[in-house]
């Protein structure tokens, strides 16, 4: 390499670099839950687009997306659940901020409330999940009758499951699976899955149950 | 010493450049360079059926674009109403047939120039761009069928955008390769690799990015709509104004078919939309997933796939299936040209194609077992490329690539003995043992040491593959003895004296 290719190369970086700097806005405007750009709008733009006003990820090119939060709880009866394996859908809906003229999208989880056999403390014990596939983001079903789980590849099921029809991933609420240290129920017992369903947190207030927060990650 | 490297470095781009500057010359898109093979074989229309077929697709799509809503409330009752009016089912129906017959006639083109090696002979180049149009086919199908806004549109494209979010998941298995506590779930190779997409994944968060781009937001709605919308016209878009300016600059024919070959290809697209009218499906519901859902069918074999693999290694594999088809041809560098003499080429295309099809029809039967399949088609895989292997063998006579085969095989059983755990969810086989570090390792061991709640199918199919690789070993040695015998008999017909010393 002589004088004059390594001076077009050390000139070349910045030049290059600083492409990517221009275009990256670019898919960042593709991105609709990406924060704004600081440098792009300032806080007389954004005030003018409406009650978007808070900050958020602001650290670099690359931000996280922003947590969607639920609109409202779910409230259910303890007497909704009279029996073990009584079951009851659900749907919570979470809102996501976006950058765009909508400000926020509200996506809908579709979950169950299943009652377990046993007991917990002379108290009713519940898994309550998100219906969304961990997998491939498919809705799975509960299926009251193990003999159904034939039809997902997993004849030898003895307790009602959850499975779901795209992939035929099941998964049973009696037993719990580690997922990064952490012991859930709902354990992958035939499939592809990954990982048992995504949990909701919920309270029992009196004779309330209270849904109140739904596990982050996936595509609702 | 260090002038000459020096120059060759330098070199290097210049050479680059000669290397695509010559197959560029040789370029080759639509078969419009193949006039005089065209006349002998339909195996070489095919790139003109391809683009007649285009031009159906572009047709149709210009007319159904007037009558089309793209909201998520109008979308698919315009479709429906179109299905149920006599000639907006036909236009409709050609259109999707059109389209089904650019990717039948651009699947054949790429099996036509696997098999005639048309990548060699500075046909590199003309090789990737058939591989881009195929795929580009296949994609402009799956933005399309989600403007149906029917329940298999949704689901299939939900799972298109749940797709790459698993760049920013490690594999289901993952664990630092030192950490020996989680060995019996590992395999360094995958852990690398899904260290490496994760570290990336936690500054630029690339799969959920990727999704929400597609999807225009956090979940499946009508920014979605309009962004696969648009997308559906620019790909074909920019590829017509590509096609034109080359067919114009080059002052070539597009369509070099006979004109009753044009009107049975147009007839046949029209008669199948009459006979079979595109489905409309049941409005989509992103609250029910049926049972079975199926996507369209040039998918079908992948999706059958993620029923197999942990989802992470589907999502690289899916992406990976092209790579390898160039790099399998980059790797084919001898100089025949004939299938006949490239056993393990034509063999490797000959399993894709079986695999395509056997896929397609266990997902339609919706059968699929974790557990117990992937070995069956896996075994499938070796032993075609086994057959290939002793194929060649038996044409060339190399030791070399033999003797590394036979090794190979060892390794891919030791592989199975060891690593199966890694690669495919079988941890659902091991709970019972999963604190029992000798069974992580490998059901023999765990057998040896007297373990008893183990899996026979694993362990039976462990036995299958180390009783296979040694089987090869016994026939790779027959072969090498029989060799061997006769090199000595042709050594001994030649008298001693003849040679001159």
């Amino acid at each position: 390499m002589n004088r004059r290719d390594f001076l077009k190369l050390i000139v070349s970086i910045p030049v290059l670099g600083a492409l990517a700097l221009f275009v990256s806005p670019l898919f960042r405007y593709l991105r609709p839950s990406s924060g704004p750009l600081k440098e792009t709008f300032g806080k007389g733009a954004l005030a003018m687009n409406g009650p978007v006003t808070e900050w958020q990820g602001q650290k670099g090119l690359f931000t996280p997306p922003d947590q969607p939060q639920r609109e409202r709880d779910v409230v259910f009866n303890i007497s909704d659940f009279p029996s073990p394996w009584s079951y009851q859908p659900f749907t919570f809906a979470q809102r996501s901020k976006e950058y765009t003229f909508r400000h926020f999208q509200t996506s809908k989880i579709p979950g169950f409330v299943v009652r377990l056999p046993e007991d917990q403390d002379g108290k009713p014990d519940f898994i309550i999940v998100s219906r969304i596939c961990p997998h491939m983001g498919c809705v799975f079903n509960f299926l009251p009758d193990p003999a159904e789980a034939a039809a997902y590849n997993y004849p030898v099921a003895k307790n009602p499951l959850f499975a779901c029809p795209c992939h035929l991933s099941v998964y049973d609420p009696l037993q719990k699976q580690d997922v990064n240290g952490k012991l859930v129920r709902g354990k992958v017992v035939s499939g592809p899955a990954p990982r048992p369903p995504r949990q909701f947190t919920y309270e029992v207030q009196g004779e309330k149950l209270v849904i109140t927060a739904a596990e982050a990650g996936g595509i609702s | 010493m260090v002038a000459t490297t020096s120059m060759d470095i330098r070199a290097l781009p210049a050479k680059g450049w000669q290397w695509v500057q010559e197959r560029l010359q040789k370029v080759d898109v639509f078969d419009e360079t193949k006039t005089e093979l065209q006349a002998e074989s339909p195996w070489y229309q095919l790139g003109s059926m391809y683009y007649l077929t285009w031009m159906v697709v572009l047709i149709t799509g210009v007319i159904l674009v007037a009558l089309y809503l793209p909201t998520t409330a109008q979308a698919y009752d315009a479709i429906n109403l179109l299905s149920h009016t006599p000639l907006g089912s036909i236009l409709r129906g050609m259109h999707k047939y059109a389209g089904d017959g650019m990717i039948i006639a651009a699947t054949l083109r790429v099996y036509r120039m696997w098999f005639t090696a048309e990548y060699k002979n500075k046909g590199e180049i003309s090789f990737l761009l058939a591989l881009i149009l195929l795929v580009v086919a296949m994609y402009s199908g799956l933005t399309g069928y989600l403007l149906i806004w029917n329940q298999r549109a949704f689901w299939a494209t939900k799972v298109f955008a749940t797709f790459p979010t698993y760049l920013d998941i490690t594999p289901a298995h993952w664990a630092w390769p030192w950490d020996l506590a989680h060995y019996k779930n590992s395999w360094l190779i995958p852990n690398i690799i899904g260290a490496g997409t994760k570290l990336i994944g936690s500054i630029t968060h690339q799969g959920f990015s990727t999704s929400q781009i597609l999807m225009g937001g956090s979940s499946i709605g009508q920014a979605t709509m309009t962004r696969f919308y648009s997308l559906h016209f620019a790909l074909s878009l920019f590829l017509l104004v590509g096609s034109e300016i080359y067919f114009y600059q080059n002052r070539l024919k597009r369509i070099n078919l006979t004109k009753w070959t044009v009107l049975l290809i147009i007839l046949m697209v029209l008669f199948t939309a009459i006979i079979f009218p595109a489905e409309s499906g049941t409005r989509s519901n992103p609250e029910v997933t049926p049972l079975p859902i199926l996507s369209d069918w040039y998918f079908l074999a992948l999706y059958q796939l993620l029923k197999y693999m942990d989802p992470y290694w589907a999502t690289l594999w899916t992406v990976g299936i092209p790579f390898c088809v160039l790099a399998l041809a980059a790797l084919d560098w001898g100089p025949e040209r004939s299938w006949v003499k490239r056993p393990i080429f034509a063999l490797a295309g000959i399993m894709g194609a079986i695999n395509f099809i056997v896929f397609s029809l266990l997902i339609i039967a919706n059968k699929a077992n974790i557990e117990t399949d992937p070995p069956y088609w896996f075994g499938n895989m070796i032993l075609f490329l086994t057959v290939g292997q002793f194929w060649h063998w038996a044409l060339y006579r190399q030791r070399l690539p033999m003797t590394f085969w036979v090794l190979f095989n060892l390794v891919t059983s030791a592989w199975y003995l060891i690593f199966w755990h890694g690669i495919v969810d079988n941890d659902k086989l091991l709970n019972a043992a999963s604190n029992t570090y000798m069974y992580g390792g490998s059901n023999l061991v765990a057998w040896l040491n007297g373990y008893t709640g183990l899996n026979y199918t694993n362990l039976y199919w462990n036995f299958i593959c180390l009783g296979f690789s040694l089987f090869m070993m016994l026939v790779a040695g027959f072969l090498f003895w029989v060799d061997r015998k006769r090199r000595n008999e042709r050594e001994a017909l030649v008298p001693t004296g003849s040679v001159p010393a």
